[in-house]
């Protein structure tokens, strides 16, 4: 049984790399959109309280829901970075068991 | 140890690395579930559909007991939902997703039963409000899914 330990290591990192650069693309490209979102609705609000379409009371509850929304989006972002870093692990891990099964 | 032992060690090592290699993977949430998706989409469906309803009314008469219907139809979706997440191993975030969820369409249910309407300005925002939501919630549980060559079977939840 016979590996190029130095070679094997450059293939795991470059398989992982790969993965989470494409998903790190996806996750930063949605993070933009989540706070344009999150700034147009805010300033949307503001737009209505300065106009009088509602209270002070409702302005402060859609503060709040704002908050909320975001939080939401955030954990999606979350959600979608610890995917694209569990799936760039197992694909290293995949190359580490394929080079070990040919060498045997 | 005698030679036979060592021998047998000998070729069966090997095949425990590869074995221990395979079955050693990284899990930090939860699996992709279908249904998980299924039921996000018909759930949005709902939500989207009162707010088109309330739209198509005029004001005087986007009364409570008019959508009462409806918001209960939400609330069992909502809650199946949540139940659903509630029994998925590592899936903490997916299930605070819902819990916020739910948190604000109670909010909205019990403001409108307070004031037996909704203005223009709160049914369009809320209705996009759900949208984000949704969509935050439908586009975590696509990153989970794996490529169909690492993937394997897994009968979690199945019957549920």
């Amino acid at each position: 049984m016979s590996i190029d330990i130095a070679n094997l290591f450059k293939n795991m990192a470059s398989t992982a790399g790969s993965d989470l650069q494409e998903d790190g693309d996806n996750i930063s490209g949605n993070l933009l959109k989540v706070l344009d979102n999150n700034k147009e609705s805010i300033a949307e609000l503001v737009e209505a309280r300065a106009n009088g379409d509602i209270n002070q009371e409702d302005f402060d509850s859609e503060l709040a829901r704002e908050k909320s929304i975001l939080e939401v989006e955030m954990l999606g972002l979350e959600i979608a970075s610890k995917a694209a870093i569990q799936k760039a692990v197992n694909a290293a891990i995949g190359t580490l068991t394929s080079a070990v099964s040919a060498a045997l | 140890m005698n030679k036979k032992t060592r021998l047998s060690l000998k070729i069966l090592l090997p095949f425990l690395i590869v074995f221990s290699l395979a079955s050693c993977s990284l899990q930090l949430i939860s699996d992709y579930d279908q249904r998980t998706l299924e039921q996000l989409e018909l759930v949005a469906k709902k939500v989207d559909r009162l707010f088109i309803r309330l739209s198509y009314m005029p004001a005087h008469k986007r009364t409570y007991s008019n959508n009462a219907s409806s918001y209960m139809d939400i609330d069992v979706e909502l809650q199946a939902l949540k139940t659903r997440q509630e029994l998925r191993a590592l899936n903490e975030l997916t299930l605070k997703q819902v819990n916020i969820t739910i948190s604000l369409f109670k909010q909205d249910r019990e403001q409108h039963k307070k004031q037996d309407t909704i203005s223009n300005f709160l049914l369009k925002r809320h209705r996009k409000q759900y949208n984000r939501l949704f969509l935050a919630m439908i586009k975590g549980e696509e990153a989970k899914k794996i490529p169909q060559s690492n993937q394997q079977p897994t009968n979690q939840l199945k019957n549920y």
